[in-house]
């Protein structure tokens, strides 16, 4: 005789196969445009990542039939047995007509893939290959102009600093960090001279690199040290350009045992919320809106292979949906210098302050901007050295 | 006991070790609101469902197969042979130290071309076999025993390789090698990421290691170190002999499964390019009881894991997609259930002689 629990088990088990055949069913029947995001970091990691993730949700919510296949912390000690390819195949799979590989990291293995894959347009997110004609034509090149928003940053620290002295946090050393770095540079350079009416030959402004995006014990420099031997070298305001949040954690430990510092964190929104008191702002990213516009062109099928350094809306520059860069102020910030660095934004903006003009040269002495030239674009993005006046390191050692 | 009561008690613990870390996991996703009938299927098509699906299960597996078939050496002869993990990091080293110095364009090499991968694989071999050998000379000559040997030669193979992929042998910002030339790497098939010579070194060295315990000299004295190492030696039994040269083949097999992960897996040397296969192997040869014959099938199946959990985090339909992270905490599960049922089932055995015996 069939037993009443044997019964109860078999109709259980039947019970749960059907809600799952019928899950898989319901999610074939929809139309749908797929779109594939790869992430190197933890989807909610307060950084790079997370901006990533969130541009993903803010596609979706602008397109509702477009679906967002994410898959985070790709990266070989994350996921040791688990390559760019096979997450991309994957992706493919499920029907996805376009990916975004959100990292410096993915280069060659997305040229790589787009070759195998010509039908599926990729998005290789900080790369130039489109720029230097390697790229197949199924590759487009998208970054944001952080450029701007870290000159708002420098002028924000130059505004603040009492001792004169900057200090940049700087992650591993390539043409990317180099060129926000100087950028940096040039916007606290240019508020200490006609803001503050002060010359720019005593600012101090120094650049220390721990060697990669985030801490990696026994590989790079302690970041959370670093941060400490710029405050005891007389630093009043730091500058994060890593991942994590060491410079302004740091810098609220010294402010809460009475020193006067400041910090500027670095690629997420929010960061500010970590020390409100002593943030003077956050320059971030904010990728929704290119995004929105590359799904929206490969769906209407305009979309052309192209290496877009989107700018911000300066309008506006904190419009989630059309600023790619954007800069919050933090609470540390008094009326007064509000509105200096809204006159700063305003005349960067309309093209009446522009700093990477000449004269201007590269930290060795080798001229790099002539008396009145302006940097084209490529100068800019591919940034050989930090310029003169900052101290620290231009290469890797 | 009878060799067939024997089969169904082992495969009864399995069976059992299995529903209970399935069950583990179907409860974390109830909790988390997703369908675990749903996620099941979606895995196992992700992990054996398409030709490509299953090439990358075969050659997950095939550097885990290498570790666990060294590690049937050495912990048949009753040695933790926790280094594996250093002798696999130091045999991908060894094996760069040749496949980055090969050009793109190879083709007036002629005969020379044919030498470039047996020269690697064998290079790597010898990096892996020389890391064990030390830990081999720590037990042997210094007392130390080998766990703590191999954890620190461990360590220090991890700072050999961070050093070199962030100095001499870094190119561009990142810290790793170029990709490596295509005649510096395993062959691979064209439309699928297979390759059966890989397979075929796996295979055989699996083979030989097998047989070596079945049917020789070696493999039975590696046995009765194991069971008691004084009384072999009492017996005859070359002990340190032994043990040095089981730790030696152990960390030779160990490198392979390097040159593996640098010659296919990743074609190029990064950080932290064991990924713990390694430690994978340990658990292989733990989950099997170090029983040879079992090792195969249980690679194969823990091989799924990655490959099938990447489907479950690609996939569209929120009520499966799940953290690929789930699937490290299913393999853990597993263990810690195989472990709990063995020690269960050596009580029970236990407490039933005792009965036997007072009557």
């Amino acid at each position: 005789m069939l037993s009443l629990k044997r019964f109860a088990t078999l109709a259980l088990v039947a019970a749960m196969l059907l809600t799952g055949l019928m899950a898989v069913q319901h999610s074939a029947a929809q139309e749908e445009f797929v779109v594939g995001y790869v992430l190197v970091g933890p989807q909610n990691d307060r950084g790079w990542s997370q901006a990533h993730f969130e541009a993903s949700q803010y596609v979706e919510k602008m397109m509702p039939n477009v679906k967002s296949i994410v898959v985070d912390k790709v990266n070989p000690a994350d996921r040791p047995n688990v390559t760019l390819e096979q997450v991309v195949e994957n992706m493919i799979e499920q029907g996805a007509k376009v990916i975004f590989t959100t990292s410096d990291d993915f280069g060659t293995e997305t040229l790589a893939a787009a070759e195998k894959f010509p039908e599926v347009v990729f998005i290789h997110v900080s790369g130039s290959a489109v720029l230097e004609g390697e790229a197949p034509p199924n590759v487009g090149n998208v970054m944001g102009k952080m450029e701007f928003m870290k000159m708002v940053a420098g002028c924000a620290a130059a505004l603040k600093t009492q001792t004169n002295s900057i200090a940049y946090l700087g992650p591993l050393i390539n043409d990317e960090t180099r060129r926000l770095a100087v950028s940096t540079y040039l916007g606290a350079r240019y508020c200490y001279q006609n803001y503050r009416g002060l010359d720019p030959a005593n600012l101090k402004f120094e650049v220390k690199w721990i060697g990669f995006w985030f801490n990696i014990p026994g590989v790079t420099a302690d970041p959370t040290a670093v941060a400490n031997d710029f405050f005891n070298g007389g630093v009043d305001v730091l500058i994060s350009g890593i991942d994590t949040t060491e410079g302004i954690v740091v810098a609220n430990q010294r402010a809460e045992r009475g020193e006067q510092v400041f910090a500027v964190p670095y690629d997420y929104i929010g960061a500010c919320e970590i020390a409100p008191k002593i943030c003077l702002g956050v320059p971030y990213f904010n990728w929704g809106p290119s995004y929105l516009r590359i799904v929206k062109s490969v769906m209407d099928g305009t979309w052309k292979s192209s290496w877009d350094w989107d700018g911000p809306n300066w309008e506006n520059v904190n419009d989630l949906d059309s600023s790619a860069v954007g800069y919050i102020y933090g609470d540390a910030l008094t009326e007064e210098e509000r509105a200096k660095l809204d006159a700063f934004k305003k005349g960067l903006g309309d093209g009446s302050i522009n700093l990477f003009v000449g004269p201007l040269n590269y930290q060795d002495g080798t001229p790099f901007l002539a008396e009145g030239e302006v940097a084209t674009d490529k100068q800019i993005w591919y940034m050989p050295q930090l310029v003169e006046g900052m101290l620290g390191a231009s290469k890797a050692d | 006991m009878s060799q067939a009561a024997k089969l169904r008690g082992t495969l009864l613990t399995f069976g059992a070790a299995l529903s209970a870390a399935l069950a583990l996991i179907a409860l974390i996703m109830l909790s988390l609101d997703k369908a675990p009938l749903a996620a099941a299927q979606r895995f196992l098509e992700g992990a054996i469902g398409t030709p490509s699906a299953r090439a990358d299960v075969i050659m997950a597996a095939l550097p885990m197969l290498l570790c666990a078939a060294g590690l049937l050496l050495t912990f048949t002869a009753g040695l933790w042979n926790i280094g594996v993990e250093g002798q696999v990091t130091m045999g991908a080293i060894f094996a760069t130290i040749i496949a980055r110095t090969i050009p793109r364009d190879v083709s007036d090499w002629g005969a020379l071309a044919a030498l470039i991968l047996p020269a690697e694989l064998l290079l790597a071999m010898l990096g892996g076999a020389l890391w064990a050998g030390l830990v081999a000379l720590l037990k042997i000559r210094g007392g130390i025993n080998e766990i703590f040997g191999g954890v620190a030669l461990n360590f220090i193979s991890v700072n050999i390789l961070l050093s070199l992929v962030n100095g001499p042998w870094r190119v561009g910002t990142f810290p790793q090698t170029a990709p490596f030339a295509p005649a510096a790497l395993l062959p691979r098939q064209a439309d699928l990421r297979l390759s059966p010579l890989g397979i075929a070194i796996a295979l055989i060295a699996f083979a030989v290691v097998f047989m070596a315990l079945r049917g020789t000299r070696f493999g039975l004295q590696l046995r009765a170190i194991g069971r008691n190492a004084k009384s072999a030696g009492i017996l005859g039994v070359r002990v340190e002999r032994n043990i040095f040269w089981a730790l030696v083949v152990c960390g030779a097999l160990a490198g392979l499964a390097g040159a593996f992960q640098v010659l296919f897996t990743r074609g190029r040397l990064l950080p932290n390019i064991s990924g713990g296969i390694g430690f994978m192997g340990v658990l292989i040869v733990l989950l099997t009881g170090v029983r040879a014959a079992w090792v195969l099938p249980v690679t194969l199946f823990i091989a799924t894991v990655p490959i099938g959990s990447l489907k479950l985090a690609t996939s569209l339909d929120s009520a499966v997609q799940i953290d690929a992270a789930l699937g490290n905490v299913f393999q853990s599960a597993l263990v810690l259930a195989v472990l709990i049922g063995g020690g269960i089932r050596a009580r029970l055995a236990a407490r039933r002689k005792e009965r036997a015996e007072h009557g």
